[in-house]
């Protein structure tokens, strides 16, 4: 446990009370459900409201929070501040849902390629120039492994189905 | 004879070229900073669908032992290890590097590695069936208190906080009543979604709490601070490979540490990460002189590497037994075994008696992979850092979105991925971990049909529990397991970062 930045406490809280909400939330939609079938799901959402609220309790009182799972670079520079790459952070999750949605109309090839060269663009510009051949190469053979090597259904660009 | 028919499965050249496949991924995997066993495992899930299991497990043995070891070639050639499982092989082994003796360092990794997993392998092999045969006795008591055994221990080994530990578990187990009750039949949280019906598709859920986190981890990484820039020493070019003689003046340490890391790996929570330091401390306690220990000395390599490779096949006993996955890599492993349609516990050691020997015996012998390929590509392997987190992030998780959709088929199981992925992004930003999550995924359903069923024979007479021996038995063993490997995990967490601390100091000094 140690002392972290505003910041990091005020997601911590966020997250915390979103957890909260739907720990309430089960309480709402297993309403209608037979005793039987609701109790257990109730008893882990006591559970969970207990635990966050005792979570927040150290957040918010005693200002402290458990150390983060995520473990940054063992580098010297000073990272950037969150709000600075939000927004490619967001888009790269955009380009994620983007491939769900292109696959069926694109094909695993043509998604898979959009995915990679969209995330490129995103990460590094001058990266992707470099390395754009990768999203023509890489979507293609995995196509082809998983569809002739492993059987898999994958689904296929508009010109082969 | 199904122990003999599963170690000549490895002779045939398909499952040999598998596990070959297995231990090169695997070392890249480790060898990625970021990545390691349980992403290098569930990436392969994929690849597994349409082969045979007696090819397929093995496969995942050598993913398992070769992400261990692989964090250790750059620990040693970069002072980066690239899984916490090799943190302490930084420590003599990047010092080694640079005083010209990389390959000894290299070579020592691997042997140490290889000697480790065999042990953890034959340790698997002595206590998992007896343990598979004694859960036939398990009612649904028993099952239900198994269970509840596996969320405290994991809950108390949490290595962030205990608390978020408990909201990981809790969530866990909310999100495994999600599907048709097993008792009633009635829908829970499904909203009329038919691909919900038979709860939260494992695969999936498996990659969006591991592979699509650490993703975003990566990139976020890489827009916050820049690509890492780490290049190979120079003089880390040469010198000779370990020598017989060395290692058997090394005997002491590689025997020490590997019984530590099997000893380790079988406590389900406690993992490869804390056996290197409880190795290393071992060995430097042991050594004539341990002012040696953090400037190059070849038996801090050796003890760290056979340490963590202990705990691979270790933390499988826990699992094919009583379904309880030791570490976040078993766990993956549990979703490959369900995969294939192999439930643990007695039935694989009946029923699937020599796909299960197999498994096992590929815990053994990919290690000899591992060490042939280790002793004369290791070096090789180091390059993969190379990879830009441009590529390697968006890559990632294509592979992911292809094990997501391969075992339904489903675009929906592809959302789910998303979806999961992002809170437990979330989640891992506040520090709640993943495998607290999935464990209360895979063992809620087992705990609350256990305990529903246990209450409808005994009439919901709660005191059943403490009338049944086994039962009873149960319920003592968890809370002294609960006190004891509390107080020990507290104990091998100080010894673990009183080492860190100590050799961070050796390592910042000029050599």
């Amino acid at each position: 446990m140690t002392q972290v930045p505003f910041g990091k406490r005020a997601l911590d809280a966020a997250v915390l009370l979103l957890l909260i909400g739907g720990g309430g939330g089960v309480f709402l939609l297993s309403e209608r459900m037979p005793v039987a079938a609701r109790t257990f799901p109730r008893m882990m959402a006591t559970a969970m409201l207990a635990f966050c609220a005792l979570a927040l309790f150290n957040n918010l009182v005693r200002g402290v929070l458990a150390d983060s799972d995520y473990s940054e670079s063992p580098d010297t520079l000073p990272p950037k501040p969150m709000s600075a790459v939000l927004a490619r952070l967001v888009a790269f999750v955009l380009a994620t849902v983007g491939f769900i949605v292109l696959m069926p109309v694109l094909g695993f090839e043509g998604a898979g390629a959009f995915l990679i060269l969209a995330g490129m663009l995103i990460l590094d510009v001058r990266q992707a120039l470099r390395s754009w051949w990768v999203a023509l190469i890489l979507p293609p053979l995995l196509g082809y492994i998983f569809r002739e090597g492993l059987y898999l259904r994958l689904p296929l660009p508009p010109f082969l189905s | 004879m199904d122990l003999l028919n599963g170690i000549a499965n490895l002779a045939d050249p398909l499952v040999f070229l598998a596990m070959t496949i297995g231990v090169v991924w695997g070392i890249i995997c480790g060898a990625l900073p970021g990545l390691g066993a349980t992403i290098g495992i569930a990436l392969l899930i994929p690849f597994t669908y349409g082969i045979d299991p007696r090819v397929a497990l093995p496969m995942l043995a050598g993913v398992y032992a070769g992400a261990i070891y692989g964090g250790g070639i750059t620990a040693i050639l970069l002072g980066v290890p690239g899984t916490s499982a090799d943190a302490a092989t930084v420590f003599d082994g990047h010092p080694m590097a640079k005083q010209g003796r990389a390959n000894k360092a290299l070579t020592a990794s691997v042997s140490a590695s290889a000697f480790g997993g065999m042990v953890s392998a034959l340790a698997l092999l002595a206590l998992a069936p007896p343990l598979a045969r004694f859960s036939l006795a398990f009612g649904p008591h028993e099952y239900f208190l198994v269970a509840i055994f596996g969320l405290t221990v994991i809950a108390a080994v949490s290595p962030t906080s205990i608390i978020k530990g408990m909201i990981g578990g809790a969530l866990g187990l909310l999100v495994g009543t999600v599907g048709i009750d097993p008792i009633t039949g009635s829908m829970r949280f499904t909203f009329g979604q038919v691909a919900l019906y038979d709860g939260f598709p494992l695969i999936p859920l498996l990659l969006g709490l591991f592979a699509f986190p650490r993703a975003m981890q990566l990139i976020e990484d890489l827009l916050r601070r820049g690509s890492l820039n780490i290049s190979l020493i120079r003089e880390s070019s040469g010198g000779p490979p370990m020598t017989l003689g060395e290692m058997w003046a090394s005997r002491r340490t590689y025997l020490r540490s590997s019984l530590l890391g099997t000893l380790i790996g079988i406590i389900p929570g406690a993992g490869a990460n804390i056996a290197c330091f409880v190795g290393y401390a071992a060995a430097k306690r042991a050594a004539a002189d341990p002012t040696t220990f953090g400037r190059g000395d070849i038996d801090g390599v050796v003890a760290s590497e056979a340490a963590n490779n202990g705990t691979c096949s270790a933390s499988l006993v826990p699992l094919l037994t009583l379904s309880i996955p030791g570490s976040p890599a078993a766990a993956v492993i549990l979703g490959a075994l369900l995969i294939h349609g192999m439930t643990p516990g007695a039935d694989l050691f009946t029923r699937h008696a020599e796909t299960t020997y197999t498994f096992i015996a590929a815990g053994f012998f990919c290690n000899l992979i591992m060490l042939a390929i280790g002793w004369y590509g290791g070096r090789a392997f180091a390059a993969i850092v190379r990879i830009p987190t441009t590529i390697l992030a968006p890559s990632m998780l294509l592979i992911a979105f292809i094990g997501a959709f391969a075992a339904r088929q489903q675009p929906f199981d592809l959302g789910v991925l998303v979806g999961v992925g992002l809170v437990a992004w979330l989640l891992t930003r506040i520090g709640v971990p993943m495998a607290s999550i999935l464990l209360g995924v895979i063992l809620g359903p087992m705990a609350e049909a256990g305990f529903r069923r246990a209450m409808l024979i005994s009439n919901w007479d709660l005191t059943s529990f403490l009338t049944r021996p086994l039962s009873l038995a149960l319920i003592v063993l968890t809370l002294l397991s609960i006190a004891a490997g509390w107080q020990m995990t507290r104990r091998i967490q100080a010894i673990a970062a009183s080492q860190r601390r100590i050799s961070e100091t050796l390592v910042e000094q000029p050599q």
